[in-house]
């Protein structure tokens, strides 16, 4: 039941957006990109294209991504990264991360800052054309 | 006799075991099952599937959101099956059912503690008065643990109450990282791994600094977990083989990983160890000489960690020509001879075969002349190895020969890439990016570094003496840069890499989010990617992955066919052509049983730029011919090796498998029906 409510939000914020909406500010994309050169960019590459590990942005990007949660690639993230040591990242840390990938893949920033991994719930990922 | 057989008949058969994730020490990836044939193929049907993670266990901790590349096959031993989950914890499921019976304990009980990765093994080990001591010993992080096979508890006798710490002491404090599982031989546990160096997420293949640490083999004790030996893959001043490191470049170099699973042979109490490329292996000015252990086969002596033999595959690699496919073991007979071999497949597409006593190649290995570099710097090896038997198993070298030719234009506009760069057989090295209009783009290389045979390849039919390679065949761009940025410290290197300042106190191990970016850290763009027609098509002809079949009685090449059919069957290019099979190109591993040889597509999220998206097929196929005899959709791709085991009767066979946009599971198959059993 739980699955079908939160399915039920997806639907209303993909509705709601006709644009991505801003969920985080320039500040800290910027701050996140020592942190993501640090912890990702060796397999990932420094642009997000991939190297050894997935791309974090285009079509290999949203083949993964595409209409699921912001909190679901959160989780991921949390669970299994950086490769060397899941589970090192703190949470702040990867709610930076998540501002540095999604600016990476066109989402404007905004107002205001990403502070809690809730506010990602009803986020749901779309390519920006 | 005639009472034996009807006491056979009334007892319920035994299980059979698959005891480690390659089937056995050797790693044959082999079982003698025939229940499952192909008489009774057409019954098999999924019997259970569980996702990679009990989901108990993620209601606990609602983030915790394993990868979908799982790549641990389980084991079965006693009536258990074992695995490295999806967080890499070990759990134990039911055989018949796949239900979850326990799984190990995080430390403390927190997210950060749960979060991880899966492996591709754990191993059972029994000692002890009268062997009531099981335990299964897995790597996990930083870690390597010992738990009770029975309850799952950490074995506190072990390590530090029941893990010890694997860390190298690098100097800028990277992740030890393994891929694999522990092998235990005998008594003695033995790890490999890699992370002797911060870039490339530890797998010194990228960047434009030449030092890391060498990433050494360990023996530890099964019981109480105290380091034994360690064997040095960079020799040490005085050992043999430093003198191949000129320039005292064995004081800094590193990598040469274990980063394919070893085998062992318990009763000779050897181990086999298959390594990996040294640091940046694409220029090695620094380095000149042969380089060992890199690229090497190395039989060691478990007890003591001293080399017994070895073999290195690839002189002064220059290609990231690893031995990370698993050394196979498995007995064959030449010429009426029985010899005990060990058969390593390379990336290089050879696969080399020795007696594994005492390293003696089976058939001759020649040393033959290969093109020299160009690159300022550079020391070829003037000569590299050649296997006289068996032939490569997949596609050496490009020449204008290979390019695709299902049409006259789709070969012109393969001719018109190919051109800008350097073609040759293989060992063609790399070569410096021109910086005239048209001059070349570097070598084209063929396998390039994600092929040919990987940790994948590889099953031995002792029935037989049957090989199975599993290969794909790849290019890549090798393209050398002269390093004009300070911080480099190697002169030439395959990518335009502009790291930060090194810097062990802002490595790894930093927790703070920084204010500001640091100066001058440009982009730095990822491995080249190789060249494709327009339409998206590779510049050579398929097939893109196949299976080989040896006789290794023989050192032939029985049979090889095209591995699959992928996506590149609907590029718009090829409509209305009559088109061959064209492979599936990603890392799938085998599967042998008495008649059959089981094998999936591999996942689109199996690392590697390679694999199929979305729903695939798992297949068997006649081991003697390689005819697809049987197929059954999977929801997305394997990514890890099945393995088949037997209980209470039924025959199972389970493969783990996931996709970019599937989540996780192991899925097993069983024949449907009772009736079909026979």
């Amino acid at each position: 039941m739980r699955r079908l409510i939160f399915a039920g939000f997806a639907v209303c914020a993909g509705a709601l957006f006709a644009q991505p909406p801003a969920i985080f500010t320039a500040a800290q994309a910027k701050a996140a990109t020592a942190l993501y050169q640090e912890q990702c960019g060796d397999c990932h590459s420094m642009n997000l294209t991939g190297g050894t590990g997935p791309a974090l942005t285009g079509d290999g990007f949203w083949a993964s991504w595409n209409k699921k949660t912001a909190r679901n690639l959160y989780s991921r993230i949390l669970t299994s990264m950086p490769q060397g040591n899941p589970g090192g990242l703190t949470e702040k840390e990867v709610l930076y991360l998540m501002a540095y990938i999604l600016q990476g893949n066109g989402y404007a920033a905004g107002e205001t800052p990403l502070t809690s991994a809730s506010q990602l719930d009803k986020v749901v990922l779309e390519r920006v054309k | 006799m005639f009472a034996l057989g009807s006491l056979g008949m009334l007892c319920v058969a035994a299980d059979t075991e698959w005891r480690t994730y390659g089937g056995d020490k050797g790693f044959q990836r082999y079982s003698p099952l025939d229940q499952i044939n192909r008489t009774t193929l057409s019954n098999l049907d999924i019997a259970w599937s569980r996702p990679s993670l009990d989901t108990e266990y993620k209601d606990k901790f609602p983030d915790l959101n394993p990868s979908n590349y799982l790549r641990a096959t389980p084991i079965m031993v006693n009536g258990m099956l074992y695995a490295s989950n999806g967080v890499g914890l070990i759990e134990a499921f039911d055989p018949a059912t796949g239900k979850t019976k326990w799984i190990q304990k995080p430390f403390p009980n927190s997210f950060k503690e749960a979060a991880g990765q899966s492996l591709r093994g754990v191993e059972y080990w029994r000692g002890g008065p009268g062997g009531k001591d099981e335990r299964i010993i897995a790597i996990r992080g930083q870690f390597l643990y010992s738990i009770n096979a029975k309850s799952g508890e950490p074995d506190y006798d072990f390590g530090d109450r029941g893990k010890v710490f694997l860390r190298w002491p690098t100097t800028d404090n990277v992740y030890y990282r393994a891929s694999n599982g522990p092998m235990v031989v005998n008594d003695v546990i033995v790890i490999g791994g890699t992370g002797g160096a911060a870039f490339a997420g530890g797998s010194g293949d990228l960047g434009n600094q030449k030092e890391a640490a060498a990433e050494n083999i360990r023996g530890y004790d099964v019981k109480t977990g105290r380091l034994l030996w360690t064997f040095h893959v960079v020799p040490e001043a005085g050992q043999p083989g430093n003198e191949t490191w000129g320039k005292e470049s064995w004081k800094y170099v590193g990598s040469i990983g274990n980063w394919g699973p070893m085998t062992a042979d318990e009763k000779l109490g050897m181990v086999y160890v298959p390594l990996t490329a040294p640091t940046l292996a694409y220029y090695g000015g620094h380095r000149p000489g042969n380089n060992l252990y890199a690229n090497s086969l190395v039989a060691l002596n478990v007890k003591t960690g001293k080399p017994v033999w070895h073999f290195q595959m690839v002189h002064h690699d220059l290609w990231d020509y690893d031995n990370a496919a698993p050394p196979v073991l498995g007995d064959i007979r030449v010429n009426g001879k029985l010899i005990r071999a060990v058969m390593q497949a390379n990336k290089n597409g050879f696969l080399f075969v020795f007696d594994r006593e005492t390293g003696k190649p089976v058939w001759p290995i020649e040393e033959r002349p290969v093109p020299q570099s160009t690159v300022p710097g550079e020391a070829t090896s003037p000569t590299q190895p050649f296997p006289t038997k068996p032939p490569p198993f997949d596609r050496q070298g490009l020449s204008e020969a290979d390019l695709i030719d299902f049409t006259p234009e789709l070969h012109k506009e393969a001719q018109e890439i190919a051109r800008h760069y350097v073609l040759g057989p293989l060992f063609t090295p790399p070569s410096v990016l021109s910086d005239e209009p048209d001059g070349k783009k570097g070598s084209l290389i063929v396998p390039g570094v994600w092929g040919s045979g990987n940790w994948n390849t590889g099953a031995f039919d002792p029935e037989t003496g049957m090989y199975y390679a599993v290969s794909r065949t790849v290019a890549d761009v090798f393209a050398l840069t002269k390093q004009e940025d300070p911080r480099a410290t190697i002169d030439y290197t395959i990518i335009d890499f502009n790291p930060e300042p090194p810097n062990p106190q802002n490595r790894r191990f930093t927790t703070g989010i920084p204010q500001e970016a640091p100066q001058g850290a440009g982009p730095r763009p990822g491995l080249p990617k190789p060249p494709v027609l327009p339409s998206g098509l590779p510049i050579f002809k398929p097939p893109y992955g196949r299976i080989t079949a040896f006789d290794l009685n023989k050192g032939d090449l029985v049979w090889q066919v095209a591995n699959g059919d992928d996506g590149l069957r609907n590029n718009a290019a090829l409509q209305g052509l009559n088109v061959p099979p064209l492979g599936s190109n990603g890392r799938p591993a085998p599967l042998v049983t008495k008649t059959l040889l089981f094998l999936g597509d591999s996942s689109d999220a199996v690392s590697g730029r390679a694999g199929t998206h979305g729903a695939v097929q798992f297949r068997a196929y006649d081991k003697a011919t390689g005819q697809v005899l049987w197929e059954h959709p999977l929801p997305a791709g394997t990514t890890g090796a099945p393995m088949t085991y037997s209980s209470a009767g039924k025959q199972y066979i389970v493969v783990p498998v996931g996709g970019q946009d599937y989540g996780a599971g192991w899925i097993a198959f069983t024949l449907k029906s009772p009736a079909a059993n026979k």
